[in-house]
């Protein structure tokens, strides 16, 4: 397989991978886009319950998102909002587009593919994950 | 503030920043369960050994927090530490194409490549009081 064909691969599997998140966190910021009410909007925070369920997700107008229970997943959780997902997102995709662009740029195109596969190994227990592809 | 080459930031400042966002995220993924989360199509979030973690409103919110589980984020935070180390430890000379001005190039191209990548990583965060305005691409 040659250089830029295994970039392309890269590149495709990649794209999936984040075409799937993109969707998921666009779905949630979708739920209640007419009415602010309903569903946690923006970015996320951790509060404790004032009840017996623990901790839970709310954002910043105070909106109740659901029961999570405990601090760590709470804490992990808010910290992954989708609001920052897509901006990881966004990141990921002008990695990938810049990847593309520099094809036989000096130093360029090899620092940005050894970048790519370091990112790539987030999801190397996907079934499309290929082996070679690890740094 | 003088202006500052995007291409060339003070590379322990933007570092700095990129490893205490990692510090954050791996100090919380590590803290709650290891993934793979499961939603199983419903508004909960499961882990092996917790059971039901999430009691979610929505389905939506529960696939989200199943594909950012705590497996996801690690992910980030290696990749995210490879880019500060890049970044703080430019490739000896001669590892990219010789010792040539050919090689020097190629050397100078990978490092502008690895500090643009930890820009466009930073600006994840560019709502956060240490992100520099002039790291904005």
């Amino acid at each position: 397989m040659t250089a830029d064909s295994e970039a392309l691969a890269l590149e495709r599997f990649m794209t999936a991978r984040l075409d799937e998140a993109e969707a998921a966190a666009k779905a949630v910021l979708a739920i209640g886009e007419d009415d602010p009410r309903v569903g946690v909007h923006g970015q996320w925070n951790a509060y404790i319950e004032g009840g017996d369920d623990g901790w839970a997700i709310e954002d910043a107008a105070g909106n109740g998102g659901f029961i999570v229970g405990e601090h760590a997943f709470a804490a992990h959780i808010a910290l992954n909002d989708p609001v920052t997902a897509l901006r990881s997102i966004a990141a990921d995709r002008r990695l990938l587009a810049e990847l593309a662009r520099c094809e036989g740029d000096p130093g360029w195109d090899s620092a940005l593919m050894l970048a790519a596969r370091c990112r790539a190994t987030a999801w190397d227990t996907h079934p499309d994950y290929l082996d070679r592809w690890k740094p | 503030m003088g202006s500052v080459d995007i291409l060339d930031p003070p590379a322990d400042d933007i570092a700095a920043f990129i490893t205490a966002r990692a510090d954050e995220l791996e100090a919380a993924a590590k803290a709650a369960t290891p993934g793979p989360w499961t939603s199983g199509g419903g508004p909960y979030v499961g882990a092996k050994g917790h059971g039901i973690i999430v009691q979610a409103r929505y389905v939506e919110d529960a696939t989200h927090i199943t594909l950012n589980d705590p497996d996801c984020a690690l992910g980030l935070v290696r990749f995210m530490r490879a880019i500060a180390d890049a970044v703080s430890e430019p490739a000896p000379a001669g590892v990219l194409g010789g010792h040539d001005d050919y090689g020097r190039g190629c050397a100078d191209g990978a490092m502008s490549a690895t500090r643009a990548a930890a820009l466009w990583l930073a600006e994840i965060w560019d709502s956060h009081p240490d992100f520099k305005a002039a790291w904005k691409p």
